[in-house]
């Protein structure tokens, strides 16, 4: 075996963990090799030396100190990451509950949006109104003021039903399909039951 | 309370598990158990007390910070040595050595004056200067050669456990020993 092996070989002898078969080459080698033999003194002298080295100057009150203040610090640690955690929890909590108000508020506004009926447009036929608003602030009787406007109002969708189509409406409505016979003839007699 | 004398029966992994339940007097017996450790080993790579001391607490620190992810598949002693070695080694790479260098007289120091007793004035003497010269020999290896040689020949770690803190292979930590062996005796030569 080369002695530059053996030097390796060496190196694992002096910390323990060369194998019996490699140790007993060594052996062998070392028996004949006084450059070896010189190698493995100078290891040996070198390993002594460094295990002879020490940290200088430490005081025992240091090590207790030392103990103390890693103490202090988990303990500031801990205080820190706790803030840190119901911090982040609340702010957390305060995004989702933001984002569920959002999504509740949006799911709503599509959904339940109130209905539109056509009858709601023809009672509100502005200028009708107006006039209706006009006349109750001088006249009592509100009963015939409101059913004449009405009438008014349905008689002018029927007759006129491009001028009466009105945001949220789609398209042109066919009111006769709404009313019974008895509803059409009142509304042509201008209001006036039949009373026979 | 005395934490020493409550926790002392326990074992590391008792203490790991208490302090991943939250017992702090657990983690302060295994800072107590490992600080003069960690410390050392910090000290011999740095040479430098104050870089030394803001390791070792750095090192405490990042353990407890992690230690809810320590599995335990190693012990906590190779896993906390593993910080420390990492802390250290980024440390020195980042930082120029030559500053941050203190005089070797102030802080290394010999095991024991008493000890100078077992040996002849002469052989004191040559041994003192065998002794500086190998902390500059040291000083001098490639920091992955010197990393390993001062685990194993410094604070007496098998290559095993060396070669977990390193995260290599028993053989590569064999090799960067053998190497930094080699490295020092052709430098110490003359004064061995």
């Amino acid at each position: 075996m080369r002695c530059t092996r053996i030097e390796k070989l060496l190196s694992d002898k002096i910390d323990g963990v060369l194998s019996r078969r490699k140790e007993k080459k060594l052996e062998s080698h070392l028996l004949c090799c006084q450059k070896c033999r010189s190698y493995l003194e100078d290891l040996e002298k070198l390993s002594q030396v460094a295990g002879e080295l020490e940290v200088g100057k430490v005081e025992d009150n240091y090590w207790q100190s030392f103990t103390s203040r890693i103490k202090q610090k988990v303990i500031s640690f801990r205080t820190e990451r706790r803030k840190q955690t119901s911090y982040s929890g609340l702010r957390w909590a305060w995004i989702g509950a933001s984002l569920v108000f959002i999504f509740l508020l949006s799911i709503s506004l599509l959904h339940f949006r109130p209905e539109r009926n056509r009858e709601f447009y023809a009672f509100s036929y502005e200028d009708t109104l107006q006039l209706l608003y006009q006349d109750a602030g001088e006249n009592i009787n509100l009963g015939d003021l409101i059913e004449n406007a009405i009438l008014d109002s349905i008689e002018h969708l029927i007759f006129y039903p491009e001028e009466s189509s009105l945001p949220g409406m789609s398209g042109l409505i066919n009111p006769w399909d709404e009313f019974t016979v008895e509803e059409i003839n009142l509304i042509l007699s201008g209001g006036k039951k039949n009373e026979s | 309370m005395n934490t020493k004398n409550c926790m002392d029966g326990y074992g590391d992994e008792d203490l790991v598990s208490l302090t991943k339940e939250g017992n702090l007097n657990a983690f302060t017996e295994l800072v107590r158990r490992y600080q003069k450790k960690v410390y050392k080993t910090i000290f011999h790579l740095t040479r430098n007390h104050h870089d030394s001391d803001d390791l070792a607490q750095e090192t405490f620190m990042k353990a407890y910070a992690s230690i809810k992810k320590f599995r335990q598949k190693s012990s906590f002693y190779t896993w906390l040595y593993r910080i420390a070695v990492n802390l250290t080694l980024n440390f020195l790479k980042k930082r120029s050595r030559d500053k941050k260098v203190e005089s070797f007289s102030k802080v290394w120091a010999w095991r024991g004056e008493g000890e100078s007793a077992l040996f002849s004035p002469e052989e004191y003497s040559a041994g003192k200067e065998l002794r500086e010269r190998l902390k500059e020999a040291l000083d001098s290896l490639p920091l992955i050669y010197k990393t390993s040689f001062i685990l194993v020949n410094l604070q007496g770690m098998s290559h095993a456990q060396a070669a977990e803190v390193l995260r290599c292979s028993e053989k590569t930590v064999s090799w960067r020993i053998h190497k930094a062996r080699k490295m020092l005796r052709e430098r110490l030569k003359s004064f061995i």
